[in-house]
């Protein structure tokens, strides 16, 4: 009977430790032992072995994602503009990582006076009265913060499109070698053994500014046919007028129209500011390609004293 | 508290040994590349992930045999057994439980899920238990199986 007892508080003291979703935490013990029965002259007799107790050992590792969907886009001179990154605990203990910026030398540009925040009240957005600059950051065992990276676009004339590729890195202070494995007897939390998991407890990853394009595109199309009553057979003859908005170049503008359903493309009928060019692919801007017609423009420049503007038309004749 | 439970523990061991010859020694290990060879030593590094060997061994240092041996081993929390990984150094019977109390072979145990009977998988086994016919006198036997830390 009193065996039995002992049995029942022993599960009871190994079942106290709570239990998380993913690894168990660094610390806990894991307690074995069994139990042997057996007849001796016909006499039953029960013994219990001795009770193991090994503590698990703390696994260290951080995951970083920058959460962004896609570059920030900012214009020179911009100051105070955000990346947003999560820091992830993934060990199974706490630990405190190293917040470290560096830039990355495949950049168009180089941002300024970079600084990282924590989101200290844990709402994903940078608040610059609320959250606080800081370069560690504590986290438990699967927990994870948004870190912000805050800097400051040089008051340059880089072209829209440039960009700025900027590494942030968190590094665990318990471990942090970058080589799994690594082991650090008796530095881990209740003074367990400490080991670098899968990115050796050490991850970075890049986030992106880009500079903006300050022009807009316009397309006007317009229709008009060669009588007012149209029917099958009748051609219509449509006008696209190109221009930009704003002063600067678009590089790469490409202008496509698909023909109307119900309508024929006229063939030979494409011309760009009154030239005519070919269907074919060839050196000249324009072609269709059985479906669409397409006139590649190039790079577009507007400036004050020249503005840009294109014409493409075609014809159609109704099926 | 768990230093008393200990005492109580112990006290309650030595009572079973002098009443017979018979003691059981349980202990843990975990794979070591050693000289490119994977060797089984004692577990000092478990982590998450980690696979532990319970080594169970039975020793009759008394004048007589003893017969029908039934060692019971529950499954330590936060751990999970792997499939097949019970065996014997001699000739045993095994079977598995998912409560700790009914014990059976692994084609005969279910689990009810949201209304559907299914074969219970080995991650989910509570208890192991062997049975040896006989252990003569001055022999020792062992059992053993493996889990998989959560």
């Amino acid at each position: 009977m009193r065996r039995i007892v002992c049995t029942v508080l022993l599960w009871m003291a190994a079942g106290m430790t709570a239990l998380l979703a993913k690894g168990v935490p660094a610390g806990t013990e894991i307690s074995n032992f069994a139990t042997v029965s057996y007849q001796m002259d016909g006499v039953s007799y029960s013994t219990t072995s001795n009770t193991l107790s090994d503590r698990v050992d703390q696994i260290i590792d951080v995951n970083v994602v920058w959460n962004d969907a896609s570059p920030v886009i900012v214009a020179n001179g911009d100051i105070d503009k955000v990346l947003t990154f999560k820091v992830t605990n993934t060990g199974n203990g706490e630990d405190t990582f190293t917040l470290l910026y560096s830039a990355d030398a495949a950049s168009d540009f180089a941002v300024t006076d970079p600084k990282i925040y924590i989101d200290t009240n844990n709402n994903g957005v940078f608040d610059p009265s609320i959250d606080n600059e800081a370069y560690s950051l504590t986290l438990a065992a699967e927990a994870s913060t948004a870190v912000f990276l805050v800097a400051d676009i040089p008051a340059d004339s880089y072209p829209s499109g440039s960009i700025s590729d900027n590494l942030l890195e968190a590094k665990s202070t318990i471990g942090g070698s970058g080589t799994p494995g690594t082991v650090y007897p008796d530095a881990g939390v209740d003074g367990v053994t400490a080991v670098d998991g899968m990115n050796g407890g050490v991850d970075k990853q890049l986030g992106t500014y880009e500079i903006g394009s300050e022009l807009g595109v316009s397309l006007t199309k317009s229709a008009t046919p060669e009588s007012a009553e149209v029917a099958t057979g009748t051609l219509i003859q449509y006008d696209i007028a190109v221009a930009l908005q704003g002063n600067g170049s678009v590089e790469n503008l490409v202008v496509t129209d698909p023909i109307p359903s119900g309508t024929t493309y006229v063939a030979g009928s494409l011309k760009l500011d009154g030239v005519a060019l070919t269907d074919a692919e060839d050196s000249d801007e324009g072609r269709f390609d059985g479906n669409a017609v397409e006139v590649k423009l190039g790079t577009a420049t507007q400036t004050d004293t020249l503005p840009f503007g294109r014409m493409i038309t075609f014809e159609v004749r109704i099926e | 508290m768990r230093k008393g439970l200990l005492y109580l523990c112990l006290s309650v061991l030595l009572t079973s040994v002098m009443h017979a010859e018979i003691s059981i020694t349980s202990e843990s290990l975990q794979e070591k590349r050693i000289n490119k060879q994977l060797k089984w030593v004692k577990a000092t590094k478990v982590i998450p992930g980690t696979k532990i060997r319970y080594l169970n061994t039975v020793s009759n240092t008394g004048e007589q045999a003893a017969e029908d041996l039934v060692i019971t081993n529950p499954v330590p929390k936060h751990m999970q057994y792997l499939e097949g990984s019970a065996k014997c150094a001699g000739a045993c019977t095994i079977t598995y439980s998912l409560d700790g109390k009914v014990f059976k072979a692994p084609d005969k145990l279910f689990v009810t899920e949201m209304g559907k009977k299914r074969k219970a998988r080995a991650s989910e086994y509570k208890a192991v238990k062997w049975v040896i016919e006989r252990l003569g006198a001055k022999q020792r036997s062992s059992v053993q199986f493996d889990a998989v830390l959560e």
